[in-house]
């Protein structure tokens, strides 16, 4: 299940190849004003958020919904 | 317009794996000195200080690696330390790989049973002591199998060096392709060597993991 939030992370690489995400749009921000710190780490908090959300999200839906075995 | 033969493509990619190995393995070291005193504050009983170390863990597990090495290098630059790519990369590898391996050492920590710890206090150690002569012997051998597995990630982590202008195998991939337009050939060449790397420590890994289980 971690490897899901993994994988979202994984995803602020393809900003690289200017796949329009969330860190290619940080880079963007950063090319046009050059305020590097700020743009970066504003989308380093959102990226936080998303995986504590995620998690949180994941900690409730799995025993819920994906393996909640005993009460059926 | 200088003429690449195949072999000037690989000699040039393997100068540039040294850089690779050198930083994984930096990254490595000094990630492992510090993920193990996060370790020892983590474990040492203090509330407080236990959460910090949780809270760094879920910063540094939180958010990308390549957020954390742009921050290392552009945000630091703000404070007016004029970092090499070497020193961002290193220190961004580091602290990345420290939160993990404080981690994935915890999880071995917790696997010793509960009665060594009762046990070792009861022979009047103190937590150093405890630590150290009774509960990491135990741990490690139930820790080297995922920690080298863990390494494996830090060498492809590198790559992501190259983003920042540290010259490595990608970057040095890229810096080729960008003098031959063959970016298949180049990629494919920097491809094959970060698996001829890594693919040795995935099955040391696994070798390890066998002979534990098997004495264990």
């Amino acid at each position: 299940m971690s490897q899901i939030i993994i994988v979202m992370l994984g995803s602020a690489v393809c900003g690289q190849i200017s796949t329009p995400e969330l860190s290619y749009a940080a880079n963007l921000i950063q090319s046009r004003n050059f305020r590097a710190f700020e743009s970066y780490i504003v989308v380093t908090v959102i990226y936080l958020l998303l995986a504590i959300l995620l998690r949180q999200l994941l900690n409730w839906v799995g025993p819920k919904f994906l393996f909640g075995g005993v009460r059926g | 317009m200088v003429d690449f033969s195949t072999w000037d493509i690989v000699r040039n990619l393997l100068l540039a794996l040294r850089w690779t190995v050198l930083l994984s393995l930096l990254a490595f070291v000094g990630g492992g000195l510090v993920g193990l005193v996060l370790l020892v504050f983590r474990m040492a009983g203090r509330r407080w200080l236990s959460r910090l170390v949780a809270g760094y863990v879920e910063l540094f597990q939180g958010t990308p690696l390549v957020m954390q090495l742009f921050l290392a290098y552009f945000g630091l630059s703000l404070f007016g330390l004029q970092l090499s790519p070497w020193v961002a990369a290193g220190l961004a590898l580091t602290l990345y790989t420290s939160a993990f391996l404080t981690e994935i050492w915890r999880g071995c920590v917790n696997a010793v049973p509960k009665g060594q710890w009762e046990a070792s206090s009861s022979l009047a150690l103190n937590y150093i002591e405890q630590l150290r002569y009774i509960i990491l012997p135990q741990a490690c051998r139930v820790a080297i199998p995922p920690t080298v597995g863990f390494l494996v990630q830090v060498v492809k982590g590198t790559a992501l060096a190259s983003l920042i202008g540290f010259v490595e195998l990608t970057k040095a991939g890229t810096m080729i392709t960008n003098a031959t337009f063959e970016p298949f050939l180049v990629y494919g060449w920097v491809a094959l060597l970060y698996f001829l790397l890594c693919y040795p420590i995935s099955l040391y890994a696994r070798s390890l993991e066998g002979r534990f289980n098997a004495r264990g």
